[in-house]
């Protein structure tokens, strides 16, 4: 204790230079804390928005091939999720059954394109519950022909509440169809991704499509912990399979277009001809779209850990150089400590002590430091339909707070730091009280 | 009850009147035009090289007008367009072989499979218009009427698909009556029975027994202003290499 508050009062001693080392030590601490806070900002913010923009984690679709050797894109035996899912009840936290038209959209002379999406009003609270409604009302979302439109897709249109618009589209089967929508309320645009959706009931959207009133497209989960994501993907598959029904063989790159899934519109395969009865079913999560997101965050964290390191390297190196100075200012000193009975090891410690301290003032420096400039980027307000929409939380950069993370760091430089000084301090620690004294 | 005399005479002359609203034509003959009108626009025994001008008016996007080169041959169900002008879209081109129908672009220099149910060109025609007729197959006759288009005398027939490899499953068209069936006027329907596209057939040409519509005019009944017209020129019916169907060919035109 003694030798803590003696290292603590010679840290003390020389202000300017303990704060400019600290300085630098906070430095790196904080930009490596803020790096690996931004990225997982950026992975956790993207999964929520691909999540809604996508209605879950994990989707459920199906292929049906018909006699003419065409593929259409539907859940045919709904039976089969019925005996698989209820299996899965306590991972999931909600269902969705959807049927997805691409079309264009259509009010006289202007057009726009854009999903929409058939869903059972009565199943998605949770979706209702989502929508801030700009005008109208979802009181009349029961009616078979009522459309809730984005406002996006409202103002392309010229459109306003009541009035009548068309969606133009292909049916799974490949024909030409015209559906005809009453708007009954005008939201603002739900997936935050820069896309746009509007939503009807999913009976009269079927009936357009050409699947019948009890068939879906796609059936989408939102689970309870997402970090289970990939296990229960993998155990879905399973217990389908157990169910004597299909699974979609894996793509061939050879495949000269993508499938596009859950959509209205007959799907062409140029691979070799399969021939199966029945639904061929496809799990699919939200990891399938995040690839591009995952690599760009191994980027950061791969740029950011060589950052790190350099700077651990140049941190350690100057503290190395700094304490060489510090010791020959004080080798006198050193001597009169030595003299006075004070023994070799204690004189490593104090010395080791004293960089302890100065890395943990960095260290304390950085995290603060990291904690100011975290809180002013989370107040940074992008606008409604920002080009950086799917990486935003509400129009904020997410940037949390990860414990954990400041921990690690605190380890590492609280290491570094007592490996730099240990040279120095052991050098410091041989010195001859006669050689110092006289020095 | 006693029939009177006067209501005989009335009875006769309704049962005469009769003929000319029911019409003389049956759904047989209904169906027979339809393999008429197959058999007058599919060309046997040659090919068809054209220049297509095609004007889009778009009340979005302006008027834009594109010229495309055709490749037709029907004996071997194959044709090519090739895109000329404007010159952002030169060398974009579709090359349909039996059944499949690529799209090739120049800027990835890759073919991706369409549909011919899908537009062309974003226009209000489809790629299956530029093919050659297959209405028999395609469609089955409801209802057959005589009628009246400007000083044409036609026959109006309703049709509803009979598989899914079309993009209307419902049709009415006007054809001509007389010696020579051509279409000159159809409306095309949704699944749902709106009524989505308006064709004009104004003009043909002839080669032989067959014939070429030499302008094409497609309204577009869902977005108001919108429509394409369509003008054939330059047409040959010299034979085409079938190097010329290939997706090399293609390729080897744009280097």
């Amino acid at each position: 204790m003694e030798l803590l508050k003696i290292a603590y009062r010679n840290v003390s001693r020389q202000k300017r230079r303990s704060n400019l080392l600290a300085l630098a030590i906070a430095f790196g601490v904080m930009m490596i804390i803020l790096v690996n806070s931004l990225t997982q900002g950026l992975v956790r913010t993207t999964e929520e928005n691909f999540s809604s923009a996508l209605g879950g984690h994990i989707y459920l679709t199906g292929e049906v091939l018909l006699e003419s050797g065409k593929v259409t894109n539907q859940i045919a035996d709904t039976q089969v999720l019925d005996a698989v899912l209820p299996q899965f009840t306590g991972y999931i936290a909600e269902s969705q059954k959807r049927t997805t038209i691409s079309g264009t959209y259509i009010f006289h002379s202007k057009t726009t394109n854009g999903n929409l999406y058939g869903v059972n009003w009565e199943e998605e609270k949770t979706l209702m519950d989502t929508f801030a409604v700009l005008e109208g009302s979802l009181d009349r979302i029961g009616e078979e022909r009522a459309i809730v439109i984005p406002q996006e897709t409202a103002e392309d249109l010229g459109v306003a509440l009541n009035e009548e618009i068309l969606v133009s589209f292909t049916t799974i089967t490949g024909q030409a169809n015209v559906g005809e929508f009453t708007i009954v309320a005008i939201v603002k645009d739900t997936l935050g991704l820069g896309f746009t959706a509007s939503y009807a009931n999913i009976g009269y959207v079927n009936d357009l499509v050409g699947l019948e009133a009890e068939e879906y497209q796609s059936y989408n989960l939102v689970l309870n912990d997402i970090s289970q994501i990939h296990s229960i993907t993998k155990l879905i598959e399973d217990a389908i399979l157990q169910q004597g029904a299909l699974l979609k063989p894996e793509p061939d790159e050879s495949d000269s277009i993508m499938p596009m899934g859950g959509m209205a519109g007959a799907m062409f395969s140029t691979a070799e001809e399969e021939v199966w009865q029945g639904t061929r079913f496809n799990v699919g999560n939200l990891n399938d779209y995040m690839d591009a997101v995952d690599q760009i965050v191994a980027i950061l964290n791969g740029v950011s850990l060589g950052v790190f390191f350099i700077m651990l390297l140049i941190t350690m190196v100057g503290l190395m150089n700094t304490f060489r100075m510090i010791i020959i200012e004080r080798t006198r000193e050193i001597g009169t400590m030595r003299a006075i009975g004070m023994l070799k090891r204690d004189v490593s410690q104090l010395f080791l002590l004293e960089g302890l301290i100065l890395g943990l003032r960095g260290v304390l420096f950085g995290v603060a430091a990291e904690l100011i400039i975290g809180t002013i980027i989370r107040l940074i307000s992008f606008t409604d339909g920002s080009r950086f929409a799917m990486i935003l939380n509400q129009g904020h950069i997410a940037v949390p707070i990860v414990p954990s993370n400041i921990m690690m760091i605190t380890a590492i430089i609280v290491m570094i730091t007592l490996i730099a000084v240990w040279f120095p301090a052991r050098k410091a620690a041989r010195l001859l009280p006669s050689d110092a004294l006289r020095s | 009850m006693k029939i009177k005399k006067h209501h005989l005479i009335l009875l006769a002359l309704c049962l005469l009147a009769l003929p000319a609203t029911l019409g003389s034509v049956s759904l047989q003959d209904g169906q027979a035009i339809l393999t008429e009108l197959d058999r007058l626009s599919t060309l046997e025994g040659k090919d068809l090289s054209a220049l297509m001008t095609m004007i889009s008016e778009d009340p979005d996007t302006g008027i834009e007008k594109t010229k495309v080169l055709q490749f037709r041959s029907d004996d071997e169900d194959k044709f090519l367009m090739l895109i000329q002008e404007p010159t952002v879209k030169k060398g974009q081109g579709y090359l349909m072989i039996d059944d499949n129908l690529w799209f090739y672009d120049p800027e990835s220099r890759k073919f991706s499979h369409t549909s011919m149910k899908d537009q062309f060109n974003q226009s209000d025609a489809n790629n299956s218009d530029f093919n050659s007729s297959s209405m028999a197959d395609d469609y089955k006759v409801v209802s057959i009427e005589e009628g009246k288009l400007g000083n044409y005398s036609v026959n109006i027939l309703e049709l509803e698909a009979v598989n899914n490899e079309v993009t209307y499953p419902k049709r009415k068209i006007w054809v001509t009556a007389g010696s020579v069936n051509l279409q000159i006027k159809s409306e095309d329907y949704s699944a749902s029975g709106r009524l989505m596209r308006t064709s004009y057939y104004p003009s043909y040409t002839t080669s032989d027994d067959k014939y070429i519509a030499t302008k094409m005019i497609f309204v577009d009944e869902l977005i108001e202003g919108k429509k394409t017209t369509i003008t054939i020129s330059d047409i040959s019916f010299k034979d085409i290499p079938d190097s010329v169907f290939t997706k090399s060919y293609v390729e080897r035109v744009n280097k």
